[in-house]
């Protein structure tokens, strides 16, 4: 799941010119529930280079025994969740969709100080280092 | 102001310390510099800085050797280490060592400015990186060479660690933890005391793991 989100980060480093720091604690081999948990993050933190006019956005990953969160975090300009469903199906599906479909959760808190992505993915997949 | 903390240079590349002088050479005051581990332990005994800016890649045994030497000495002066990388070795040898904290130079000039602060404070300085190298070795660490209550994070602790790791700040952590930034910085500080006192093998070995990842 790191290499997946290292190499998404990166990505959008190059792409976007913003900053993106990744911290990842635990790690797990990629299946279908991670793939789709990388696919969000990695929606989240292109959401966050292109609209939050920021120069850094923040990753941070943690994988346990039953569960593996991404935050995705950003000090940029915010914005409403509830008012943007219609206008941006960004987060809508990509974010949403993908981790629902998936048994995942997701939250957003957004505010004039900044955005936080949360994604939450509970999993039954056994971990790569039997922690 | 004559209270300015005294801060010295260590750093074996001319134009980042010129750098690091414009950059905060108005906020603290700048004592001395110097560019490898023997004059910079010989210079820092003999001017006593509150806080040494120190290199981790410095040629002649590294900063380690440096905050080693200079501890036996001079148990006062604080360390701040500097790197270009944070590669997971690196970091726990220098905050092993007794580093208060570890920064990469990527940092802004103002949050190195604050984080010389709280280490001549004697805070520590966790950034996000190391917050979550922190959390990893501790959850990978096997607690048998230490005593159980040193070798593990408290639950408070690691959603500390957590919150820092996500990039908040010590004051957002307190807030969403419901407690004053002064917790925060207690909770950060045993768990900085918490990795000095683990055993170094096993974190060296926790490093080579994590490089791999």
């Amino acid at each position: 799941m790191i290499g997946a989100l290292e190499a998404a980060c990166s990505e959008i480093e190059k792409r976007s010119g913003v900053a993106v720091e990744l911290v990842a604690v635990g790690d797990r081999d990629l299946g279908e529930q991670t793939r789709a948990l990388v696919g969000a993050a990695r929606e989240s933190v292109m959401n966050a280079a292109r609209h939050a006019g920021v120069e850094k956005v923040s990753v941070y990953a943690e994988a346990d025994g039953d569960s593996m969160w991404i935050f995705v975090r950003d000090r940029g300009v915010g914005f409403d969740p509830s008012s943007v469903a219609a206008d941006r199906r960004g987060i809508a599906e990509s974010v949403r969709g993908r981790m629902e479909r998936h048994g995942g959760s997701v939250e957003i808190v957004s505010s004039g100080a900044g955005t936080e992505v949360r994604l939450l993915m509970p999993v039954e997949e056994i971990p790569i280092d039997e922690r | 102001m004559s209270d300015r903390t005294r801060v010295f240079l260590v750093d074996d590349h001319d134009l980042f310390r010129a750098g690091v002088r414009a950059e905060i050479g108005d906020h603290v005051e700048l004592i001395g510099e110097a560019d490898a581990v023997d004059a910079a332990i010989e210079l820092i005994r003999e001017r006593e800085p509150d806080v040494v800016l120190l290199d981790v890649h410095l040629p002649g045994g590294g900063g380690r050797a440096v905050i080693e030497a200079v501890r036996e000495t001079h148990p006062d002066v604080r360390f701040l280490a500097l790197s270009v990388s944070d590669a997971p070795q690196d970091v726990v040898d220098v905050v092993h060592a007794g580093a208060r904290g570890y920064v990469t130079k990527a940092i802004r000039s103002e949050e190195l400015i604050a984080a010389i602060e709280k280490v001549s404070n004697d805070d520590a300085v966790f950034s996000p990186k190391l917050a979550g190298f922190v959390l990893d070795a501790f959850t990978t660490l096997a607690p048998a060479d230490v005593d159980d209550e040193l070798a593990s994070l408290t639950a408070r602790e690691r959603e500390v660690l957590q919150l820092i790791a996500r990039g908040y700040t010590y004051r957002e952590t307190g807030e969403a933890l419901f407690i004053s930034v002064k917790t925060v910085e207690s909770h950060v500080g045993s768990v900085l005391r918490k990795l000095q006192l683990a055993n170094r093998n096993e974190l060296t070995r926790w490093a080579a793991k994590r490089e791999l990842i």
